[in-house]
């Protein structure tokens, strides 16, 4: 598989392009993380990351793949397992209650994150949905009419536009409670 | 569109780099005189990481469900030794 054959699966059917890539590339990856003494769940871990990369690059045309996408994939994982391991060495050694501050801070607003979106996720997945739609996995307001059930693309648009407001308000009057809750 | 709709629309074009140089002007001069404005421009800014972390979470459980799958179906039971094997 190219890069093209991939855009063009992805846009087709992603997850038939994800179980063709699994299929292929994870025994590769397992093998590659295993000989560096990792775990079959931290593989995974590795595994997911890269493909979630791969499909925004490939949403916003920012890669560049001259041989084959699996080949590629590795690569991205091996990547990513060294920076994996870089850190957790970092983690271990830092005793220095000074150095820690930051990234407990940001694991604390990751937090905060997740839990504002899984209300989200709750009070509104409608709105949700669309605007994942649209500003996510890169639909055109008519895919997103005829998904959402619009008669036209400019009703999609305003209801993109209300949706955007609606999860803002929430954003603006929960965001801060629940980072900071 | 209501005005704080075209607002959001307006301020959407702003952070994609679409307006042409006079709005953009126009649009800078509202964000200082306008807090409201800017606060909203902040939240919306919030709210597009927001998307695109719930985007990333739906992403992750379509790889589980195919994790899962892949390795309890019947059919892939070599593919499955071959990968557990590594790590024996």
């Amino acid at each position: 598989m190219n890069q093209t054959e991939l855009i063009q699966l992805f846009q087709q059917d992603r997850e038939a392009a994800f179980r063709r890539i699994y299929r292929e590339a994870f025994p590769k990856v397992a093998r590659l993380i295993a000989r560096r003494n990792g775990s079959l769940e931290e593989a995974k871990d590795v595994f997911h990351e890269s493909l979630i990369t791969l499909f925004e690059k490939c949403q916003t045309e920012e890669l560049r793949i001259s041989g084959s996408v699996i080949s590629y994939v590795i690569g991205m994982c091996r990547n990513q397992y060294a920076n994996y391991l870089r850190k957790k060495v970092k983690e271990i050694n830092v005793d220095d209650f000074s150095e820690n501050e930051y990234p407990m801070e940001e694991e604390e607003e990751e937090a905060g994150k997740i839990s504002l979106l899984q209300y989200l996720e709750k009070a509104g997945q409608k709105c949700l949905d669309l605007l994942q739609a649209v500003y996510y996995f890169r639909y055109s307001m008519q895919e997103v009419a005829d998904e959402f059930g619009f008669r036209t693309v400019r009703s999609a648009t305003v209801q993109k536009y209300k949706c955007m407001e609606k999860v803002r308000n929430e954003v603006a009057k929960k965001g801060d409670e629940a980072i900071f809750a | 569109m209501r005005p704080s709709l075209r607002d959001i629309q307006l301020l959407e074009a702003y952070l994609q780099g679409q307006l042409e140089a006079a709005e953009r002007e126009e649009v800078r001069q509202r964000l200082l005189l306008e807090p409201d404005l800017y606060a909203q421009l902040r939240q919306q800014k919030r709210t597009y990481r927001l998307i695109r972390l719930s985007g990333r979470r739906r992403l992750k459980r379509e790889l589980e469900e195919i994790h899962r799958e892949f390795f309890h179906a019947k059919t892939n039971l070599n593919w499955r030794e071959r990968i557990l094997n590594y790590f024996r």
